[in-house]
């Protein structure tokens, strides 16, 4: 599958845990003999190491003078200059050792760079070893991943930056840089070796890939580390050579390695711009010579000019060997393009900053849809409607640790809609934007993940083709039925509709959906149904329905919690150090019960005086969230029962994401109580995610996902709903039953460990590493289900006076933000009533 | 920029134009017009070329000056493409312009034959520049008018074949290292410049790329014939398109071709998918299809019930959608687009063979909703050919297209009497002709109706169309109307 003729069909000495480390030599005596007396002080096993140089016909005594110098080194003149390629198929052929290793001769290894790329190659399905290659000073990257071009052309993202520990996790990559790398010695030569054609440059790549479609893996391992001095050999002569080189070489890759759907996409694309990148940087006019007769002699032209040009028709010279070439490797290839497309990183690079190369790229890609096809990396969107700042409410953190999740395999940006106040993304961008500046980033984004109200505030999406991701972790209508009691009954009425709406427009149109529990995902279920969604289109016969919804619950960071002050204890008027405290670890709203909750406090604090209940916070951060009646009666109970101050204590604000670990470090017991009623049978509280985060024993109500489970899993009690009694003993045993106390936190411990981030979130980046839209959605736009519950308010006066009732009720719960976005919906929704 | 030569010249048949390149004289003397006005009013051929060797085959295009068609199916061109062909040069030269024509004739669906007459000297060949235009005009007619799995292997396998086949007398070893070492100190090279005229073509195909790009969209929507029909008369055409002459080049060429795998697709059978019902005399007019044009064409057959799809009686596995993604055409044998989906909006060809069913009886007996006159009229729609097995049906089913507005003048123009779009079949003859030679109808290049559905929605169209202005013009147009109707009532 490679054309290698110095690669001999053997067979082959093979000596069991021996490296063959091959440099190819091209009159460079002085630095091959420089890089081999490194190897005096690496830290593997002489007797396990076999040098081999390959003078490439150097006619200047290099062969002698490296023998003569390092005599341990087996010496081999090619007798011909065969390229990087040739001669390391040459060391290959004459290798005894079990590995081989190729490095530069103007490299040097570290000390472990032969034991840990050793060590990565146990794994069977490792393929080969790129090994981390940082400038020779050791301060810059050289090489830590691939990345390829849509056109065949490699590259190093990270060359030059800074070695700040960033790149010190193994991976893999679509391939190592010849410079320094491995492979298994039967391995390399079953494979047919680096392809000669290629003579120079670009035969790793090569190599790589097809090592990735015979389905083996190419692992960096970073321990593998070697130093490199960039170039030195092609520093000889003119640039165009190594242009040309370039040139052929990725069109070589292209025919070789891409399938037919691939290939027919990319190549019409490549050959004209690799026409026009050797024209445009020789800045050439094709143009000319109109006037000319056809029989006119010779032209000059820039050699530079002539690159692409003459790599094109190499190819078309290479026509014989390559038909075969290509046909071999198709037939034993074992994983699909669309499977490789993320390890090329950024496939639509144009990589040349030439005004017309430039617009030539540009066009190409959008002809023949480049950037879709390549969706190596697609770009997501997180939004939220919370705002982002050092005090984040539920799903604000929730979109934060999506972001942050997706941020190391996908260029992301985090935006609120609400508003952004000095916080910065770890690996991802954070922006605000709302109304028509929304646009902007909904263009940039091939996939957009959201919660809440995007669709009103972006309706361009839903007849756009973008992927869309619904987090419908909060099923907010079954909230409404009791937040909007604030409301009054037509309030309450419109709300839940308005709301049911929403939820059915995201239902409606969005490709995939993330909830937070199995009986949420039930309940989605139905609701898709309703909308027509479920189906054979969406879900074959047969097949699961984690295609369309997958469970994501709320997550625990995957850090550990680190005290850095006490955030209760001797810091709150009236609490002690030794107390024993009580916490309610979140907001305090309409569906909750904090009353019983008092009430049980009261009656435990006339038998222990120093229980001490938290209320951790009672103005969500969003000013768009209403203060609920149930915190003004729990704070008006506690104070008719004389607790405030004594044994009950109100936070009036909102504490900061990054300090709630010094609060509920503080606390001996999580507690959460609710009414019985609709919202917490489907209801996911994040608040207990903390309680799990912090190792605390839990006092919750039962009826909702946890609650249920608090005392077969042994993590805490749960209790009947509005049951003092039951509360209260509860409370007392979590909190002065040491026993208990300690074996039911050793339970959460092991109970929190399946809820870190990184596992919870494995669906969803499952999903995003090869997004696709939903099929019924991409193929049924011209027949759409209709929406039962109708999105916007009915028409003719019943819809005026139900618009002005909308007015008011935006202007309570987000004021004139809110005001303005809706208004913003319903003249879109006029303007463009084709999106609905 | 002269005009073409539109108007036939005297003494040919009415309804006939003659076209000719920069409005040039006629290479065929009018005899050779008499005989290629006979082939097309005996409906032999809807337009006839004249090119030598030409022996009245079916050719997708040749290069020619003069080209005989019916007057009334030019108009279905645009008018940039017949300016061209006058020399305006926008797109290409004038000789590819007319090679072009004829492309887009078949891809409307009209015959176009070869007939033997002189080619004139070429004068768009005696300058380089007149040939780079040339070679890079055929490279744009490529990327207009191939379908999307023919487009990208046939056009990276001409772009390659033009770079090098203009190369052939130049030593293109001059930058390889390997085999050609030394002369670095020398900045450029001299070469033949006619050796540059194919790699500068492929650059200059770029300059204009986002236009061709639009209008590769409209010809690919409005074509009615899908790629497959017309593969045997591509494959005829490319090597003379491309310039491949001698038996090295077209080697080359072939060579190519294989290496994109344009060779196979241009050989692939039509690929057709035959939708009906689990059991019935649908089911049994469907396997008899299958078995009839089995050896012409590839055929899936999927029972609209289980969802399975078998080709040459072994099931074959995926979803029904992506079945109906991998056809060329689509048969619906008493089954509706539901049971294809996909189909709605699929751009191929679709025929609705209602021959089983008494359409009648059929929207009176089913459940007692309005799903099978919705499903009927989604069909009328959307079929480019609609079989019934009596005259009853057939008068049924024309006042359903009817009602779906799809008797037009579209339809009607090239054919007045119907049966392209509504045809008696009960020998299942219609049925495999259409499998063979799939074509969409005639007013498929239409845009989908959109009629407003009150005042309010039309008179926001309005606003979105033109604005204010636009909708006060509007209005007052109507307020107008509204009074003449009423001074002409009195």
């Amino acid at each position: 599958m490679s054309h290698a003729p110095h690669l001999t069909p053997g067979p082959h000495e093979v000596r069991d845990g021996v490296v063959s480390v091959i440099l190819v030599n091209y009159k460079g005596a002085d630095d091959t003999i420089a890089c081999l007396t490194y190897f005096d002080a690496i830290d593997w096993p002489a007797d396990r190491l076999e040098l081999i140089v390959v003078d490439n016909d150097s006619q200047d005594g290099s062969a002698e003078t490296i023998a003569a110098a390092v005599p341990h080194a087996r010496v081999i003149e090619s007798g011909a200059n065969l390229g990087f390629a040739g001669g390391c198929n040459v060391g290959v052929d004459h290798a005894t050792g079990q590995y081989v290793g190729f490095i530069n001769n103007d490299a040097r290894p570290g000390p472990t760079w032969i034991s840990a790329a050793v060590a990565a190659m146990a794994d069977p399905h490792v393929g080969a070893v790129a090994s981390k290659v940082l400038d020779w000073d050791g301060e810059r990257i050289d090489y830590v991943d691939g990345s390829l071009t849509w056109f065949g052309m490699g590259y190093k993202r990270e060359a030059e930056r800074p070695d700040d520990g960033s790149y010190d996790v193994a991976r893999d990559v679509l391939f190592g840089t010849g410079a320094a790398m491995f492979v298994p010695a039967e391995l390399f030569r079953e494979v047919g070796g680096f392809d000669e054609r290629f003579f120079m440059f670009y035969e790793d790549v090569d190599l790589g890939w097809r090592l990735n479609l015979l389905g083996y893996k190419v692992r960096y391992v970073p321990q593998s580390l070697a130093y490199h001095r960039h170039h030195v050999t092609m520093k000889k002569f003119g640039n165009y050579r190594e242009t040309y080189l370039l040139e052929r070489n990725a069109l070589l890759s292209m025919v070789k390695n891409y399938d037919d759907d691939s290939l027919a996409r990319t190549l019409p694309a490549a050959i004209p711009l690799a026409v026009r990148r050797g024209v445009g940087r020789a800045g050439a006019d094709t143009s000319e010579f109109d006037d000319r007769p056809a029989a006119a002699g010779d032209a000059r032209v820039s050699k530079m000019a002539l690159t692409g040009v003459y790599a094109v028709d190499y190819l078309v010279e290479q026509l014989p060997t390559l038909l075969e070439s290509r046909r071999e490797i198709q037939a034993t290839r074992a994983v699909a393009d669309s499977d490789l497309f993320p390890l090329f990183r950024q496939a639509i690079e144009p990589a040349y900053p030439i005004p017309s190369y430039i617009a030539a790229h540009s066009a190409l890609v959008d002809a023949f849809g480049l950037d879709s096809w390549f969706m190596s990396q697609p770009r997501v969107l997180v939004v939220t409607g919370e705002p982002l700042s050092d005090r984040l409410a539920g799903p604000a953190i929730r979109a934060w640790e999506i972001a942050r999740a997706l941020g190391s395999s996908h260029p992301v940006r985090l935006l609120s809609t609400a508003g952004v106040d000095d916080v910065t993304g770890d690996g991802f961008d954070v922006v605000h934007a709302s109304g028509v500046d929304l646009r902007t980033h909904t263009d940039w984004a091939d996939v957009i993940v959201f919660q809440g109200f995007l669709l009103e505030g972006a309706p361009w999406l839903t007849a756009s083709e973008k992927i869309l991701v619904a987090d419908i972790y909060d099923p907010m209508h079954l909230e409404q039925l009791e937040q909007a009691k604030d409301l009054g009954e037509q309030g309450r009425t419109e709300a839940i509709r308005a709301v049911t709406g929403v939820l059915n427009r995201q239902l409606a149109r969005a490709d995939y959906f993330l909830c937070a529990s199995d009986k949420q995902r039930d309940f989605w279920v139905g609701q898709l149904a309703a909308l027509g969604r479920i189906s054979p289109l969406t879900v074959p016969d047969g097949a699961s329905l984690d295609a369309l919804i997958a469970v994501v619950p709320f997550g625990i960071q995957d850090a550990d919690p680190v005290q850095a002050r006490h955030g209760i204890r001797g810091v709150v008027d009236g609490i002690g150090l030794d107390d024993k405290i009580i916490i309610w670890g979140g907001g305090v709203y309409n569906w909750f019960d904090p009353l019983t909750l008092v009430r049980a406090v009261g009656r435990l604090a006339a038998r222990h005086d120093n229980v001490r209940l938290y209320f951790m916070g009672m103005k969500h951060p969003n000013p768009g969230v209403p203060d609920m009646k149930i915190a003004w009666e729990t704070t008006q109970l506690a104070d008719e029962l004389g607790l405030t101050g004594r044994h009950v204590f109100f936070n009036s604000g909102w504490v900061p994401y990054a300090e709630r670990a010094d609060v509920l470090l503080d606390a001996d017991v999580g507690v959460s109580t609710h009414f019985e009623h609709v919202e917490t049978r489907f209801s996911f509280r994040t608040r207990i995610l903390d309680y799990l985060w912090t190792h605390l024993p839990i006092v919750a109500t039962t009826g909702d996902s946890f609650g249920n489970i608090l005392d077969a899993e042994g993590i805490g009690r749960g209790v009947p709903p509005e049951d003092v009694d039951a509360l209260e003993a509860a409370l007392e045993e979590m909190l002065y039953d040491d026993q208990a106390a300690a074996q039911a936190r050793e339970q959460v411990a092991r109970y929190a460990e399946q809820f870190r981030w990184a596992r919870v979130l494995s669906p969803l980046l499952d999903f995003a590493a090869t997004p696709q839209r939903a099929p019924d959605i991409a193929l049924a736009t011209q027949s759409r289900p209709a929406d039962p519950v109708p999105a916007g308010a009915p028409g003719g006066l019943a819809g005026l006076r139900a618009y002005a009732r909308l007015l008011v009720h935006s202007l309570r719960t987000g004021g004139l933000t809110e005001v303005a976005r809706r208004a913003r919906g319903f003249v879109q929704r006029r303007l463009h009533p084709e999106h609905y | 920029m002269t005009s073409p030569q539109l108007s036939a010249p005297s003494g040919i048949a009415d309804g006939l134009a003659l076209v000719t390149t920069e409005g040039a004289r006629p290479a065929v003397g009018r005899a050779g017009l008499d005989r290629a006005a006979e082939l097309i009013s005996e409906g032999r051929a809807d337009a006839v070329a004249f090119a030598p060797g030409g022996v009245g085959d079916a050719v997708l295009a040749v290069r020619t000056s003069t080209l005989l068609v019916r007057a009334d199916i030019l108009g279905q061109l645009p008018g940039s493409l017949l300016a061209d062909v006058a020399g305006a040069g926008r797109s290409a030269d004038a000789s590819t312009a007319l090679v072009d024509v004829q492309w887009r004739l078949n891809l409307r669906g009209f015959r176009v034959v070869a007939r033997d007459g002189a080619l004139p000297p070429d004068a768009a060949l005696t300058t380089l520049g007149g040939r780079r235009r040339r070679l890079s005009g055929t490279l744009t007619m490529l990327h207009t008018n191939l379908g999307d799995d023919l487009r990208g292997p046939v056009l990276a396998a001409a772009q390659a074949f033009l770079v090098s086949s203009s190369l052939a007398a130049t030593d293109t070893t001059r930058l390889d290292l390997q085999r050609s070492p030394g002369g670095d100190d020398v900045a450029d090279l001299s070469v033949p410049a006619l050796g540059l005229v194919g790699p500068y073509a492929v650059d200059q195909s770029l300059d204009d790329l986002e236009r061709t790009t639009r209008t590769r969209e409209r010809v690919q929507f409005n074509r009615r014939v899908p790629d497959q029909t017309l593969a045997p008369l591509l494959s005829a055409a490319l090597p003379g398109l491309l310039g491949a002459s001698t038996p090295s080049e077209r080697d080359t060429l072939a060579a190519l071709m294989r290496l994109v795998g344009a060779d196979t697709l241009l050989t692939a059978p039509l690929r057709v998918l035959v939708v009906a019902p689990d059991d019935g005399p649908a089911r049994e007019l469907a396997l008899a299809l299958a078995g009839r044009v089995g050896t012409q064409v590839t055929v899936r057959v999927v029972a609209a019930e289980s969802g399975t799809v078998s080709q040459d009686g072994v099931t074959v596995a995926g979803p029904v959608h992506e079945h109906t993604d991998w056809a060329d055409a689509i048969a619906l044998v008493g089954t509706t687009l539901d049971d294809a989906p996909g189909a709605a909006g699929a751009h191929v060809p679709l025929c609705a063979d209602l021959t089983t069913l008494d359409i009648g009886a059929w929207l009176r007996t089913g459940p007692r909703t309005r799903y099978r006159a919705t499903a009927l009229a989604d069909l009328a729609k959307r079929a480019d050919l609609v079989l019934v097995a009596d005259q009853l049906q057939h008068d049924m089913l024309l006042g359903t297209l009817a009602g779906m507005g799809r008797i037009n003048a579209q339809v009607y123009d090239l054919d007045p009497t119907l049966n392209s779009l509504v045809t008696l079949d009960a020998t299942g003859d219609a049925l495999a002709g259409f499998c063979t030679a799939p074509m969409r109808a005639a007013d498929s290049i239409l845009p989908p109706r959109r009629l407003p559905t009150s005042t309010v929605a039309l008179a926001v169209r309005y606003l979105r169309q033109g604005g204010i202005g636009f909708l006060a013009g509007k209005v007052a147009a109507r307020v107008r109307g509204r009074l003449r109707r009423q001074e002409t009532s009195r």
